[in-house]
């Protein structure tokens, strides 16, 4: 163990499954640096860390330039788990014959580049982290053998081409420490999952902390259920 | 005698499948960026079709132009690399998005132009040209970042297109050409234009409902997402 407190660093951390690993994190007394594009906005966010030793941090994934300046106010602190979470549905017009491809390209900028281009400005910071950690929030609806309802083609595309990043950097980075995983939150009591879904924000947080502090190296590149079952790809 | 429609058939994997079809007695309708600089794939003697995947007024003009005409074969197969560019740390995200444009949204814009026409012919067949590069469970070598999500993409849409187009007959498939020699890959690739595409079409003519959704390599094994 290294003799200072663990730290994580959540995306999309204002709300959902994001604010809810924030207060996972917090319980278990880490340091937290917890990213939203609107800080001023994230009230539950400041709530969950008063009194807590965590910092907010504005960043839009899809910004090259807010990217690079969270990259400048870290410096060189270690990041212990990177969790890439922040991502976004793509809107409605998503099935054959009413496809907006604008929104398509917006939904790769956040779901698939920004996760990509987050681990490679971050990478130094996590590579100095201790039993270091990429975690990408992808989803079950990028699985290729599971898809057998047809169209949402954004969300899924962006998911589906993410999963493979994450194989891709699990591959070409090994030999940096770093455990690189693409979690499936589960189907989730959130803005993107309505309020029908499976599982409650908090039921997804604490059961995907649960699997990401049991990850091993043999699980490098792996595509895991919030549970930390496999998942086809 | 059946139709296809081929884009990116001026060279390479794509005209080779032109070339192919046409010895055989199809009609071929093929797309090209620069149809003044295809002479080869002219001199076939099928029609020839400006036509980027990425400009979806050019996939409208090339639909509208073959208005009433069935197609049983649209093979999506331009396809586009930055060779060494493409990996970690090397390439940007103007790059990666021209990949996804040509790749995976031209796949679908082709496919929702030209849906009618392939549903109104005898085969209904639709075949994406992916790569072992978009395989999760195929031999992987060092990330060619944009190449290989892009291809992953392209074979889950390929298997969304499966179930939403089966309720118009419509067979949508995947399929890897192998390491074939092209301008792409380079002359030390492992097989030759004649022998992927030689396979290719064999897998083809096998190709039925059953088969739909299913990604397969040129010479007919079966292939892992």
């Amino acid at each position: 163990m290294v003799d200072r407190t663990p730290s994580v660093l959540i995306t999309g951390a204002n709300r959902g499954v994001g604010l809810e690993l924030v207060r996972q994190y917090v319980v278990a007394g880490w340091r937290i640096h917890a990213c939203c594009r609107n800080p001023v906005d994230a009230h539950d966010l400041r709530d969950v860390l008063k009194g807590y030793d965590g910092l907010i941090h504005s960043l839009d994934v899809s910004d090259h330039q807010s990217i690079h300046d969270l990259k400048d106010t870290l410096e060189k602190e270690p990041i212990d788990v990177l969790i890439n979470n922040a991502g976004v549905f793509g809107g409605e017009h998503q099935s054959f014959g009413d496809m907006d491809y604008a929104a398509w390209a917006g939904a790769l900028e956040t779901n698939t580049f920004g996760p990509y281009r987050l681990t490679e400005a971050l990478l130094d910071n996590v590579e100095s982290g201790h039993d270091a950690r990429i975690v990408n929030i992808s989803s079950g609806m990028g699985s290729v053998t599971n898809y057998v309802r047809g169209g949402d083609y954004i969300y899924r595309t962006s998911k589906t081409a993410l999963t493979m990043v994450t194989l891709n950097l699990s591959y070409d980075l090994k030999d940096r420490g770093i455990i690189f995983t693409a979690f499936h939150p589960g189907w989730v009591q959130t803005g993107m999952g309505g309020a029908k879904a499976d599982l409650t924000p908090e039921q997804s947080a604490m059961a995907l902390k649960q699997s990401i502090d049991a990850l091993t190296s043999e699980q490098n590149g792996a595509y895991l259920n919030y549970d930390g079952a496999t998942i086809p790809w | 005698m059946p139709s296809v429609f081929i884009t990116g058939a001026n060279r390479g994997i794509g005209f080779e499948l032109a070339r192919q079809y046409t010895a055989d007695g199809w009609t071929v309708y093929g797309g090209a960026r620069d149809p003044d600089n295809a002479d080869e794939l002219r001199a076939l003697g099928g029609a020839v079709f400006e036509l980027n995947v990425t400009d979806h007024d050019q996939i409208k003009a090339a639909a509208h132009a073959l208005k009433h005409q069935p197609i049983d074969l649209l093979i999506n197969n331009a396809g586009m690399s930055f060779g060494e560019e493409e990996q970690f740390g090397r390439f940007t995200n103007a790059q990666w998005m021209e990949q996804f444009q040509v790749h995976v949204f031209g796949t679908l814009a082709m496919c929702e132009a030209f849906v009618d026409h392939v549903a109104a012919s005898e085969r209904k067949l639709i075949v994406n040209i992916s790569s072992g590069n978009g395989s999760f469970g195929w031999d992987r070598g060092q990330g060619d970042y944009p190449y290989d999500s892009t291809k992953a993409a392209l074979n889950v849409l390929t298997k969304g297109l499966s179930v939403d187009l089966k309720g118009r007959g419509i067979t949508v498939m995947c399929m890897t050409p192998g390491n074939v020699q092209t301008d792409m890959t380079g002359p030390n690739a492992m097989i030759t234009p004649l022998e992927s595409i030689t396979g290719m079409r064999a897998v083809i003519d096998g190709l039925d409902m059953s088969k739909t959704g299913t990604f397969w390599r040129y010479n007919g094994e079966a292939m892992p997402w």
